[in-house]
């Protein structure tokens, strides 16, 4: 088995070397961002004034992107944003700390719901030193609280993050429980042994010794120590070879030492299970994004809160047809129309008969834009400086529509505010503006400024562009579009290196195993020191259990040191002492071993010496390290946001945690070499 | 000091011969050695000096005899034996003084346990009424002192236990008497060591008080003697911690063992021989574990998300380059050169259609 994996594992690395028909994963085909023309020139604008480190041209360009994004009403350029990082990076470095972080403040606005641009203004923040620590705790807060709007975003975090975790905590796992299996190893086999008939006794005198040291006695013990001893490793390899698998092996491994487990080790063996009941959890994690990224609930996500090229249309319209009681790709459809004419009638007339179906879906995203379509025929049925009184009182009712079914919310207001202007209703203006700085405390005035001003009908009609600018979208239910068609944590088909770590064994069996495995550890930790199982003398670390006890002496005591307690009178103590000691230090390899595998390994030692929570910790960053080295490049890549292979040199943290890794490791070792 | 050797001795006898001349030897304060032919063919001698007996030599006095308890009492190992030879070979001393040099004992632990056994073998022989000793008054010069045993302490400990003996009798019948703890007949009552309310040489005694072991075989497994065993017995047996088993309920002790070894053998045997047998069948059979194969590694679905990765990085980099130049890369050096992608993402590249020497194709 072990040559078999053997041979997997090297076959595995050379699967790259070895397949004949190398291809190419669906969806990768070199295809430009769906982005408007003059987007997309003043995009190449911006990165091109980053690339040579113009900062105030970048400046002026990311104002006129910001503009254009409003009035195009796309809610993100997360494209435009990811671009961005990448080449603000470098331009940054040489720019004074406030200019950079100006201009990292005014890239939130080409992305607000990117969490990305939030951490490079909360790094330019830091940049500033001292001072700017303060804001910049305030940027990474709403960076974490912008993830909840950006489930893409959080999802390839997650996944990158749980990439390297999962290796390294499955890696941890079959090292701790192999570690508890050296420690109670012996334990373990004198109960096995305890299954089978008794041999006699321990000899405890010179004549019981010669009696157990004639020929066909050492044959005897030896032979049937070896078989015990064989026994025990057939049945710790039964489980592999029955094709369970390492980690429902090490499951199985973990439920055998658990009697045995000291307190700190029970800690480590319920984090074990829970790990284990975890890991198709994670392995979900790892997959999210890429079983997403192809379904229709991700692309309509992206372009209700990105931009979409018209190479959707054929997949909405065939969404339309499957899911005809879902809103969201009518609403995309109209949107996207919208957008291609903003105020022609007859596209206009259209959006409408596409959304009017559904505008009491509760997020009111459906009422809403049904009501800014309604607004904006009123704008194109201007006449001479006046709307349309019929138009702007339908929009007027549209939006009292939108606000019954999504009260407070901000872009309802708006809309409100510009429909109760177009009707010569001030009031309903004021009202709705009022409203308005309720619910949105942190709105800038110019912004409220410039709506006022258009709520002057002949303002309106004047520029009616400029208008229907101003109109928003409330924010749709980001993880129901994005997880339409998925269900973000069903058990995955496989774990990693499958055949390997789970064998013949169904993956959604893991959360049963951990789970039992909780409470097979509960039930003995409550049982406690009443179960007949075998135990290590603290004093002398014989191995034995009560009934052996009892056939041994008579007596529930370790009859190695109960034989300590009937030495003959003759005996100077000081020489019983003596005797322990060169005992102790005949079998005590642990002085010796554990520091150097502490060295070389850290964790293991500590591990191995009775300290598993430390142990798991210092293996677990180890191996995430080592990961780290192993892996430079995270896996999951955002291809609707790419923002660079990230070659900005050799990465400080993986060779730092290992450093850190090994000097503590080193120190563990030296303050607790006594214990 | 032996039951066969020491019967009850009649009222109002003559003391035994050693006894005597040791007697003797303490009134008159004579000075010399007594030798006494042992049934065995060997010969013990005694040398007395100041009322004291500072020599002992008896086969249960030897090198080898203390060896042989310091054993017995689990204070050596074979390994040590070996440590003490050369050590007494190295400094030409005997083989107990080797261990003292071997550090493996004390002087004190030797001295003692030299005492004792010197002090056994002479209570003994002074109890031996089949001894016939010869005596001769002349004060050794020039003798290393082994032991230091005062003659009063001899006398009267002999005559104490030749007093004691026949309330001993009356509970040990002899050496191959076998006796069980009482509590071997209750199993639900647990019985607490510290609970013991005995001496330390009956609880050493009691230690080893098994239902198997003969009073002899105690003997040899406390380092005590006989009398002492049986006294202790006696004792115990008062108290109600034991009590004597006839021969009959006494299992034999050498077949049981061997055929619970045996047992025990035959059973791990099969055991293994059973898992053996059941792993090579399934193997042989197709039934055990699946072999891992490349075939299952294409279809891993983490491995893809490796394997695909440098494509994606292609793609979103060639989107990337598009929005600065305002046109597609031309080449897979331009994005490598633009830190786009890694150096090994030119295969990739490569099944897009873009590498160092074409363009790129499928691009709007």
């Amino acid at each position: 088995m072990a040559i078999r994996s053997l041979v997997f594992l090297l076959g595995l690395l050379a699967t790259d070397a070895l397949a004949a028909e190398p291809q190419i994963p669906a969806g990768s085909t070199l295809s430009a961002y769906s982005l408007p023309a003059p987007i997309a020139r003043e995009a190449g604008t911006l990165l091109s004034s980053l690339r040579r480190h113009d900062l105030s041209a970048a400046e002026i360009s990311l104002q006129r992107l910001t503009d254009l994004r409003t009035e195009a009403g796309i809610p993100n350029l997360t494209p435009i944003a990811a671009a961005f990082r990448d080449s603000f990076r470098e331009a940054a470095r040489d720019a004074p700390p406030a200019v950079a972080v100006r201009i990292a403040a005014a890239a939130v606005s080409l992305a607000p719901d990117d969490p990305g641009l939030r951490w490079t203004l909360a790094r330019a923040e830091l940049g500033l030193g001292v001072e700017g620590v303060g804001a910049a705790s305030g940027v990474a807060i709403e960076a974490l609280k912008s993830y909840q709007r950006h489930p893409r975003s959080l999802a390839i975090l997650a996944a990158n993050t749980t990439a390297y975790l999962l290796g390294s905590l499955v890696l941890v796992l079959l090292v701790v429980v192999l570690a508890f299996l050296v420690r109670h190893g012996r334990l373990l086999a004198h109960d096995l042994g305890d299954l089978f008939p008794s041999a006699p006794a321990t000899p405890f005198s010179a004549v019981e010794m010669a009696q157990s040291r004639r020929f066909q006695a050492i044959v005897g013990s030896g032979l049937t120590r070896m078989l015990a001893q064989s026994l025990v490793g057939l049945l710790l390899l039964l489980p592999v070879v029955l094709g369970f698998g390492l980690v429902p092996s090490a499951v199985i491994w973990l439920l055998l030492v658990l009697p045995y487990v000291r307190r700190a080790e029970a800690v480590a063996a319920a984090s074990a299970f829970l790990l284990v009941a975890l890991l198709p959890l994670l392995g979900a994690l790892v997959l999210l994004p890429a079983r997403v990224a192809a379904t229709d609930g991700a692309r309509m996500w992206t372009a209700l809160e990105e931009t979409a090229g018209d190479d959707l249309l054929p997949t909405l319209s065939r969404r339309t047809m499957e899911h005809p009681d879902e809103p969201w790709a009518p609403i995309i459809q109209a949107r996207m129309e919208v957008r291609r004419a903003p105020l022609s009638l007859g596209t206009l007339d259209a959006a409408a008969s596409r959304i009017g179906p559904f505008v009491t879906e509760p997020s009111g995203v459906a009422a809403t834009d049904l009501a800014n379509i309604e607004l904006r025929r009123a704008l194109a049925s201007c006449r001479d400086g006046r709307p349309g009184a019929a138009e702007s009182a339908t929009a007027r009712q549209a939006f009292d529509r939108a606000l019954r079914v999504a009260p407070g919310t901000p872009a309802v207001l708006r809309g409100l505010a510009l429909s109760a202007g177009l009707l010569g209703d001030r009031a309903g203006v004021d009202t709705a503006l009022q409203s308005l700085v309720t619910v949105t405390p942190d709105a800038d005035l110019d912004s409220l400024a410039r709506l006022r001003s258009l709520t002057v009908p002949s303002n309106a009609c004047a520029s009616p562009q400029a208008t229907a600018a101003e109109l928003r979208t409330p924010d749709a239910p980001d993880w129901d579009i994005w997880l339409a068609d998925v269900k973000p944590f069903a058990t995955p088909p496989a774990l990693p290196l499958n055949s390997i770590l789970m064998g013949r064994t169904p993956v959604s069996w893991l959360p049963i195993l951990g789970v039992a495995g909780l409470v097979i550890l509960l039930v003995l930790i409550m049982a406690g020191r009443h179960l007949p199982f075998a135990s290590a003398c603290a004093r002398c670390g014989t191995i034995s259990c009560r009934s052996c006890n009892h056939e041994a002496s008579g007596f529930d005591y370790c009859p190695t040191c109960l034989f300590e307690q009937v030495k003959p009178a003759f005996l100077d103590p000081l020489d019983v002492v003596a005797l322990q000691r060169r005992r102790e230090e005949r079998h005590d390899w642990a002085q010796t071993v554990l520091p150097i595998v502490s060295l070389v390994l850290p964790g293991v030692g500590q591990l191995l010496s009775g300290r598993p929570l430390r142990g798991a910790f210092l293996l677990m960053i180890l191996f995430l390290a080592v990961g780290a080295v192993a892996f430079p490049v995270a896996p999951v890549i955002d291809i609707d946001a790419y923002a660079g292979a990230g070659g900005g040199g050799l990465p400080l943290g993986p060779p730092l945690a290992l450093a850190v890794v090994y000097l503590f490791s080193a120190l563990d070792t030296w303050v607790n070499r006594t214990s | 000091m032996t039951f066969e050797s020491s019967p009850e001795p009649p009222r109002q006898a003559a003391p035994p011969p050693v006894f005597a001349l040791l007697a003797a030897a303490f009134r008159q304060n004579l000075a010399g050695t007594l030798s006494i032919p042992l049934a065995d063919g060997n010969t013990a001698s005694l040398i007395i000096s100041g009322a004291r007996i500072v020599q002992v030599s008896h086969p249960t006095t030897s090198s080898a005899a203390i060896l042989n308890a310091l054993q017995r009492a689990g204070i050596l190992t074979d390994r040590d034996l070996h440590r003490i030879e050369r050590a007494a070979r190295k400094a030409s001393i005997p083989l107990d003084e080797g261990a003292v040099a071997a550090g493996i004992v004390s002087t004190g632990t030797l001295a003692a346990i030299r005492e004792a056994l010197c002090r056994e073998a002479v209570v003994a022989l002074a109890l031996d009424r089949t001894l016939q000793p010869a005596a001769t008054w002349t004060p050794v010069r020039g003798l290393r002192e082994s032991c230091a045993l005062p003659l009063p302490f001899l006398l009267r400990e002999a005559q104490k236990r030749h007093g004691e003996t026949p309330n001993i009798h009356r509970v040990v019948s002899g050496p191959q008497q076998v006796f069980g703890r009482s509590s071997a007949g209750r199993p639900h009552e647990e019985e607490r060591w510290e609970d013991l309310k005995v001496g330390a040489g009956e609880r050493q005694v009691y230690f080893f008080v098994d239902g198997r072991r003969t009073v002899a075989e105690l003997s040899l497994a406390t380092c005590q003697s006989e009398f002492e065993v049986s006294r202790a017995l006696a004792s115990l047996a008062e108290g109600g911690l034991v009590r004597p088993i006839g021969a009959r309920d006494v299992p034999p002790v050498n077949a049981r063992a061997a055929r619970s070894a045996l047992l025990r053998l035959v059973a791990l045997l099969a055991a293994v021989v059973l898992l053996v047998g059941g792993i090579a069948w399934g193997s042989w059979s197709g039934r055990l574990a699946p072999i891992p194969s490349l075939a299952d590694a294409s279809t891993d679905p983490y491995r893809s998300l490796i394997r695909d990765a440098p494509h994606q990085r292609i793609v979103g980099a060639a989107r990337q380059f598009q929005i600065v130049f305002n046109r597609p890369p031309a080449t897979f050096q331009e994005l490598l050169d633009e830190r786009l992608v890694l150096p090994t993402d030119a295969r990739a590249a490569a099944l897009l259609g873009l590498d160092n020497t074409s363009t790129v194709r499928g691009v709007p």
